[in-house]
């Protein structure tokens, strides 16, 4: 392009630019605005992207991590039988006890281990069997616990058994309760023999009552279970019975808990237990007595009747054996509060109106503790002829005689009679 | 297309941002450690300084080309300042060129400033001469935008008012980024999606509309494609 013509374009540029000058620092100043805007939404982001990053981090690793498993402690081990005849078997139970307080049956991971093999051996899955006469401690070892039973193999041959028997034959067992079966052989040549050692022990439900390997049962839950123990095919039983466990009051309570009496007032107070199976009932089985005991503005009977006898207050309480010999208690506030002695109204009268006419009365109550009030109750004979409101404010209605009293707790005031009679009468 | 500055990512890597993320991570691991719940808080504030003492310093020094430091609106101002004195030196080269590029004086000026703000508000890093470049490039974008829009509105165009007005769009801006802004072919040819020989043609093309008579009786635009 020839310079002039160059030049031409830059002047009429330069012209136009004169005239329209650009705004840089307002121009500038948005672009800056929208940096702005960017670092402070990127600012926003990046601190929710941590958080959420936060809460999965949080969330894989609940669920990555479990809880490791609670500690063992001991290893107890049981067997149906703790003597056996030469050749026979019978397979052990290994249970965990572990830290937490729980405890399950080991069955995998036991190592076995008789402390005599020439009296008996125990397989890898904890079957014992029993070679030749003697005494044998069998452990049962994981993750470097360890427990033991120690069994005996009695000498086989002598005379043959020919009945089992187990006594008690029937037996009652509170829940929890524990008692020692003893399980006798007779044999062919009239001898008894105790078997509680070599018999095998079964319950017909563990659950309600459980046995050892020596006879020793133990009432688990309310109901019947049969035990039996067997040897060389013969077999014994005793039927145990767990009867429910009597409810046993866990709480007491005594309705209304706050009371209020005037003097020489009566009232009856009623005790009600909560029973450890959830029910509640009224009891009257209870101690009541007043606390302080004497003097106490308040009597009450081996029934829980209160007699109010003086003004002050005073608290009932009731006590019932609980469970474990604990003594259940409950109380009841008791206000006695002076009790009306007497109402005056004034004017006395007889007060003779004119229809529409009105007069006030006046009541004066005199209460037990020589105090004196003024709430009563306003009552007309015969409100057609005088009509008393509230207040006392007697307004004769109609020709006739009516008579208004005051009465306050029972008590009522002297009455005042009203005439109501026309100009002319 | 207009090119920013490529993110330099090495010279945010300084000491202190290394040892807080190594002390943020080790945070991070340890709640891992921590049993149930308790290892939210742990966690939790590993991740949060991670974000708030590296993380977003260095995107506001990579990404914005900010000064260092934890207070944003100082280095805000002084990226403002440090901008506004660099268009300042530009300001009669810019507007010449918007003037040139378009006839209207109103929308020219209306771009400029639109150029200005995308340019602040986009560019990245250090200021360099490359941003003279972009600001060009930004302008003719949006030209060619406001010229595209002003077709699909159906708005007639006016009467050509000077010389560069019966060129078209990109023999215009080619004319006016080579003649007036000094930029080579190749240069518009990537700041326009074009390929040089293009806008060579574009060059050549506008020479031949724009030639008229001249004292010497040369052409108007002599110099022919690079």
């Amino acid at each position: 392009m020839n310079r002039d013509l160059q030049q031409r374009l830059l002047g009429e540029a330069a012209v136009r630019a004169s005239e329209h000058p650009a705004d840089l620092p307002r121009a500038v100043g948005a672009g800056m605005a929208a940096v702005r805007r960017k670092f402070l939404f990127g600012g926003v982001i990046a601190v929710a992207l941590a958080l959420a990053l936060t809460a999965a981090f949080v969330a894989w690793r609940l669920a990555v991590i479990k809880a490791p498993p609670p500690t063992l402690e001991s290893i107890a081990v049981t067997s149906a039988s703790q003597a056996l005849l030469p050749a026979a078997t019978i397979p052990l139970t290994a249970t965990g006890r572990y830290r937490d307080g729980s405890s399950r049956r080991l069955t995998e991971g036991v190592e076995w281990a008789s402390s005599n093999t020439g009296v008996a051996t125990v397989d890898g899955s904890g079957v014992v069997t029993a070679v030749a006469p003697g005494s044998v401690e069998l452990t049962a070892t994981l993750a470097g616990v360890s427990g033991r039973l120690a069994l005996t193999v009695l000498r086989g041959g002598g005379p043959d058994l020919a009945g089992v028997h187990v006594s008690p034959e029937t037996a009652t067992m509170d829940p929890g309760g524990i008692l020692q079966l003893l399980s006798e052989g007779s044999y062919s040549d009239g001898s008894r023999r105790n078997l509680n050692a070599s018999a095998l022990w079964s319950s017909s439900n563990p659950g309600i009552v459980a046995v050892d390997g020596n006879g020793l049962a133990t009432a688990v839950a309310p109901g019947t279970a049969t035990i039996t123990a067997s040897q060389e095919g013969l077999q014994g039983t005793s039927v145990i019975t767990v009867p429910p466990a009597p409810k046993v009051a866990t709480a007491l309570s005594v309705t209304p808990a706050k009371l209020t009496l005037k003097e020489g007032q009566t009232a009856r107070l009623e005790a009600v237990a909560t029973y450890s199976d959830g029910s509640s009932a009224t009891v009257g089985n209870v101690t009541w007595e007043t606390t302080p005991p004497e003097p106490a503005a308040a009597d009450v009977d081996p029934t829980g009747l209160v007699t109010a006898r003086s003004i002050g207050n005073t608290a009932v309480v009731a006590s019932l054996p609980g469970a474990g010999g604990q003594l259940l208690t409950a109380r009841a506030d008791v206000a006695v509060v002076p009790s009306v002695k007497s109402i005056e109204v004034s004017p006395v009268g007889p007060v003779q109106l004119e229809p529409s006419k009105t007069v006030q009365l006046r009541a004066v109550v005199f209460y037990s503790d020589g105090t004196k009030g003024s709430t009563v109750d306003w009552a007309s004979s015969r409100p057609l002829i005088a009509a008393v409101d509230a207040s006392g404010l007697v307004t004769a209605v109609a020709r006739g005689d009516a008579e208004i009293t005051a009465t306050a707790d029972g008590v009522t005031g002297n009455a005042v009679t009203i005439f109501v009679r026309g100009v002319v009468d | 297309m207009c090119e920013l500055p490529k993110r330099r990512f090495l010279p945010s890597l300084n000491p202190l941002r290394l040892v807080l993320s190594v002390l943020a991570i080790a945070v991070v691991a340890a709640g891992w450690l921590l049993p149930e719940l308790i290892s939210a808080i742990p966690i939790g504030a590993g991740l949060l300084t991670l974000v708030a003492a590296v993380v977003l310093p260095a995107v506001k020094e990579i990404e914005f080309g900010l000064s260092p430091g934890f207070k944003l609106s100082p280095a805000l101002k002084d990226r403002e300042a440090e901008l506004r004195s660099v268009f300042e030196q530009q300001k009669g080269d810019m507007e010449y060129c918007a003037h040139l590029l378009c006839d209207n004086p109103e929308t020219a000026r209306e771009l400029l400033e639109a150029a200005w703000s995308q340019a602040a508000s986009a560019w990245r890093g250090p200021v360099t001469p490359q941003l003279r470049v972009y600001t060009l490039c930004v302008l003719v974008r949006l030209l060619r935008k406001h010229e595209l829009w002003m077709r699909r509105q159906g708005q007639e165009e006016a009467p050509p008012a000077s010389l560069l007005g019966s060129l078209t769009l990109d023999e215009r801006i080619v004319v006016v980024l080579h003649e007036f802004a000094n930029l080579t072919f190749a240069e518009i040819a990537g700041m326009t999606d074009r390929t040089t020989p293009e806008v060579t043609g574009s060059m050549s093309r506008a020479a031949a509309l724009t030639r008229g008579p001249s004292p010497e009786d040369k052409p108007a635009l002599e110099e022919g494609p690079e």
